[in-house]
């Protein structure tokens, strides 16, 4: 019997609809993420290898981007800015994350209110956060002033204007932007936890300190991972924050990568150095994924096998 | 979960109830403290500013900054306030957001109840997308935009925030697509529903929460971009982030006027924060889902 | 002609295959049952039907016409599903008449066709609720109705039932027997539960592994297993499987059984003879359901001694739990007769209705 299927002139062209519609309909998200997402990586990655400065070219140079960059000063100084940030930021936010979670797990009445208050300041840009942050450690009028009409006149906290501690300034308005955030994530973890397990741990004695440091908190480790990586990838990224808050400065004092990137590239024509210092931003986030990546994968081999 | 928090952890004496009841509250006052610093000091006059105390409330009562920031202040070389930079970016906020919410919904519509060989691995690659610096698309984009001449345009910063919000669009409705049995696809296909007819009758109707979700997030991402602003525009095309970083660090006069920045900061702040406001719980699901990501 | 001919078809995912050179034909108004444990294919080849699966290899025919390549929408078939698969979002009204809106069916008609259909299945007065609002006797009567609104040559059921409880299972059941003896039209049934198959189907296939091991009516299955697979998954308790040996030579061949003492030596049947002679193996797997075990009159010669182990009550029949060759067996007694555990009975082998099957291929031999 031949392919006496129902042909009416229609049926083709509905079937063929049926059959390429739904790869068509994938067609441009998926050109656009080819081109935008990993063709831009691979045309920012050959810029950092060409001699590229204030127009691109495509003079293939090797690595003398990355040489000439690792001589320069200033990009060692806003890396290690990130790092003194990161850490900060990181190591800040989840402890009073963590800390405020397991406070708002004890049954707290006003629960909704108060995680809606703790987590609104991300809902604000960072440009809004960076410049009432600037407003209130303005070393004239904002806090310190407060502090000495309460009376202690020798308070000083010029942090905005110090170049040593600007970038602690940044970290104040930073870890008060996210706290909320990594809060509502490690609620979210506890909430998730087996609660015959900690009956049972208190059955056997334990006691409440001791529920939460060896039992509790353990149990959390996905949420760190996460928490973690988010942080760090944020961290990385970081520019519109210290842009509002510092513009950079006093300086240099408080520039980051982004901002090396961002003033390389586009200010001072340096085309070829900023494509340079965001492959090296991607291989920083890429690296701090690294390891939820191979613990996802571990779970997933272990899982397979329990 | 409540029973837990009944008969487990929370045993303590009412003494330590008072404690963790006060640490929440100061937790709460610090976060709320420049909220209303910002507040009070937009309403003030530049002498309360200048004489009194930062956290005192404004007397009298004055809506100079508020009209100065919307209207006059100067943002770098023209002083017409921010009004015009507020319009800038919803004009490009809204169609990006509906732009990138489209493509999500039906990006996950296919890669869920439609699969094919390769589409997991499409979603592979715009899931590690998800991850990559903004940094990395900055110097090609910039020369793209100017090819096509969309560079230094509200059309051009629509078009960028489009393309980078479908990566996380699609990776929220995927995951609310993954739970939706696909008989339900079956069926409709059975009662000879086309490709799009499913989705239209079928699963777009379902789909209100995490397209709340989709519109939330990415409002609140667009509206607040800094990045994207700062290097696609100048001048007239700014959005509002980059007016008010403007309008800050423009010290033309010399004296720095705090009422007019914050009330700035407030107008900036105003439709993301109303949104939160109005819709936190579709902000809360749409950050965990970004944080988990897939 | 066939309303349903499935001809030497194979499925595979990936490189796994999920299903092994299928054929069955199916005859206009047929009831057909599509019955095996779960995994085996069986959704798959339903699938496969309702063109929402591809074809790997082979061909199917509706009406006549091949339609490996026909999408869903140009089969002439309904479909009923496990999880009822009800749009949530529309009520019951636009449920039902989805499928007649999708085929561009006027909406007059289309009103008439649901007030129809909502009749014969008695939901007229959920036809304006949500799906959420339903219990899932009624949302399987919705999925049905359906089904029914397009008034198709094929219907499928995707063990439309697994998720009833047991009483409103077994009313549904004879439900939808009864709807299959108005409509007349042909119905294949998927299904993992052998009652449901014996009590429903004109014809079962019992599928196992991607393979058809079974293609027949109730009674040819139950009492004419083509395998031991088949014969021990149909019926309840479980056809008794004995391994044992085969002693004289064709014409006169018995078979030994020990119970709880002696050897006892059952003569079998002529007919029954001749085919294990044929098969010439003299270690066999005899298969003998509970009803064919039971208590045997006194003073027979063949009866095998027994001691019991657990007797177990169900009402109309009990059942004693025993040993014999050393292989675990239940016998059948009628409740009045039955006797204690650990009484020692004397258990009668009906051998005519006793199969052989070979011990390794687990073939049919006789
Ligand atoms: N889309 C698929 N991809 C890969 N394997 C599948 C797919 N669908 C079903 N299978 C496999 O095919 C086999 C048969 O599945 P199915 O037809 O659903 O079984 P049944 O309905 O009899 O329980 C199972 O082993 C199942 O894991
Ligand atoms: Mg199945």
């Amino acid at each position: 019997m031949a392919d006496s299927s129902p042909s009416s002139g229609a049926m083709p062209i509905r079937r063929w609809l049926d059959r390429w519609l739904p790869k068509l309909a994938l067609v441009p998200s998926g050109v656009a993420l080819l081109v935008f997402v990993y063709g831009f990586i691979g045309w920012t990655i050959w810029l950092s290898l060409t001699t590229s400065s204030l127009l691109p070219n495509n003079t293939f140079a090797g690595l003398r981007q990355y040489e000439v960059l690792f001589k320069l000063d200033i990009w060692w100084v806003s890396v290690i800015n990130l790092a003194i940030f990161g850490v900060l930021y990181v190591a800040l936010c989840l402890a009073i994350g963590l800390f405020l979670a397991i406070l708002l797990d004890q049954k707290i009445r006003a629960e909704g209110w108060l995680r809606t208050i703790y987590l609104y300041p991300l809902a604000l840009s960072l440009v809004v956060t960076g410049v009432v942050w600037k407003w209130l450690l303005n070393p004239s009028l904002g806090l310190e002033q407060f502090v000495h009409a309460l009376g202690w006149t020798g308070f000083s906290f010029d942090w905005l204007i110090n170049p040593d501690m600007a970038i602690y300034a940044v970290v104040i308005a930073a870890v008060w932007q996210a706290s909320g955030f990594v809060t509502a994530l490690f609620l979210a973890g506890l909430r998730g936890i087996d609660s015959s397990i900690i009956k049972a741990a208190q059955i056997d004695g334990a006691s409440l300190p001791r529920v939460y440091l060896s039992i509790i908190i353990p149990s959390l480790r996905p949420v760190f991972f996460s928490a973690i990586i988010l942080l760090v990838s944020l961290a990385i990224k970081s520019f519109d924050l210290v842009i509002a808050l510092t513009g950079g400065g006093p300086g240099y004092s408080t520039w980051v990568p982004a901002i090396f990137m961002y003033d390389f590239g586009f200010n001072r024509g340096q085309i070829g150095l900023g494509a340079a210092a965001a492959t090296l931003m991607m291989a920083a986030v890429a690296l701090a994924m690294l390891p939820m990546l191979i613990a996802e994968l571990k779970g997933r081999r272990d899982g397979h096998k329990n | 979960m409540a029973t837990r928090t009944e008969d487990g952890v929370a045993r303590g004496g009412s003494l330590a109830r008072v404690l963790v009841y006060g640490l929440l509250l100061l937790a709460a006052a610090y976060f709320l403290l420049p909220l209303y610093v910002m507040l009070t000091t937009s309403f003030k006059t530049l002498g309360q500013i200048s004489g009194g105390n930062l956290f005192a409330l404004p007397a009298p009562f004055s809506l100079t900054g508020w009209q100065q920031a919307w209207s006059s202040a100067c943002t770098g070389s023209d002083c017409t306030g921010l009004q015009h930079y507020f319009w800038n970016s919803v004009a490009f906020t809204v169609p990006a957001v509906l732009l990138s919410t489209a493509f999500g919904a039906l990006n996950g519509y296919v890669l869920t109840k439609w699969r094919f060989k390769g589409s997991e691995i499409i979603f592979g690659l715009l899931l590690v997308g998800t991850f990559v610096p903004f940094q990395m698309f900055l110097l090609p984009m910039a020369r793209v935009l100017g090819m096509i001449g969309l560079d230094n345009s509200v059309a051009g910063l629509t078009l960028v925030h489009s393309v980078y919000g479908v990566a996380f669009t699609t990776l929220f409705c995927r995951n609310y697509y993954v739970a939706i049995p696909d008989e339900l696809v079956k069926a409709a296909r059975i009662d000879g529903a086309s490709f799009i007819s499913t989705f239209r009758y079928v699963i777009l109707p379902i789909s209100t929460p995490i397209l709340m979700v989709c519109v939330i997030w990415q409002f609140t991402q667009i509206w607040n971009d800094f990045l994207f602003g700062v290097v696609f525009t100048s001048g007239d095309a700014h959005p509002i982030t980059v007016a008010l970083n403007n309008l800050v660090n423009t010290s033309s006069t010399g004296i720095k006027r705090y009422n007019v920045d914050m009330a700035g900061a407030i107008i900036t702040a105003l439709p993301t924060l109303v949104v939160y406001i109005v819709a936190g719980r579709y902000f809360m699901r749409g950050l965990t889902a970004g944080a988990v990501k897939g | 002609m066939a309303v349903l001919n499935i001809e030497n078809v194979s499925k595979t995912f990936g490189d796994t295959r999920v299903l092994e050179d299928i054929n069955i034909a199916m005859a206009e108004g047929e009831f057909l049952i599509l019955v095996g444990p779960s995994g085996c294919g069986k959704s798959t080849l339903l699938n496969m039907i309702a063109g929402l699966e591809t074809i790997t290899e082979g061909q199917i025919t509706l009406d006549g016409r091949s339609v490996n390549t026909a999408s869903p929408r140009e089969r002439n078939i309904a479909m009923v599903f496990q999880f009822y698969a009800l749009y949530p979002n529309m009520n019951v009204r636009r449920n039902i008449e989805f499928g007649l809106k999708m085929r561009g069916v006027a909406k007059q008609e289309r009103g008439a066709t649901v007030e129809r259909v909502a009749k014969m299945l008695q939901i007229e007065d959920l036809l304006n609720r949500k799906p959420a609002q339903l219990s899932g006797g009624q949302r399987q009567r919705v999925a049905i109705g359906r089904a029914l609104a397009r008034d198709p040559a094929l219907f499928l059921f995707d063990e439309p039932l697994s998720n009833l409880d047991a009483k409103l299972r077994v009313e549904m059941r004879t439900e939808i027997k009864q709807l299959h003896q108005r409509l007349a039209t042909a119905m294949v049934y998927v299904t993992h539960d052998q009652i449901e198959a014996m009590t429903l189907g004109d014809r079962i296939a019992v599928m196992h592994a991607g393979r058809v091991q079974q293609l027949g009516t109730p009674r040819e299955i139950y009492d004419d297993p083509a395998n031991r697979y088949v014969a021990g998954f149909i019926g309840s308790p479980a056809m008794n499987f004995i391994e044992c040996e085969l002693i004289g030579e064709a014409g006169d061949t018995a078979v030994c059984l020990t119970g709880a003492t002696d050897e006892a030596r059952l003569a079998l049947p002529s007919a029954t003879t001749e085919r294990l002679a044929a098969h010439g193996a003299r270690r066999v797997v005899m298969g003998v359901r509970p009803e064919h075990l039971v208590p045997a009159a006194h003073g027979s010669a063949e009866a095998i001694a027994c001691r019991i182990d657990v007797v177990e009550p169900t009402g109309p029949d009990t059942y004693l739990h025993t040993e014999i060759n050393a292989e675990p067996v239940t016998a059948r007694c009628l409740p009045s007769a039955a006797p204690a555990a650990g009484d020692t009975v004397a258990l009668a082998v009906d051998v005519e209705r006793a199969v052989f099957f070979d011990c390794d291929s687990e073939a049919r031999i006789a």
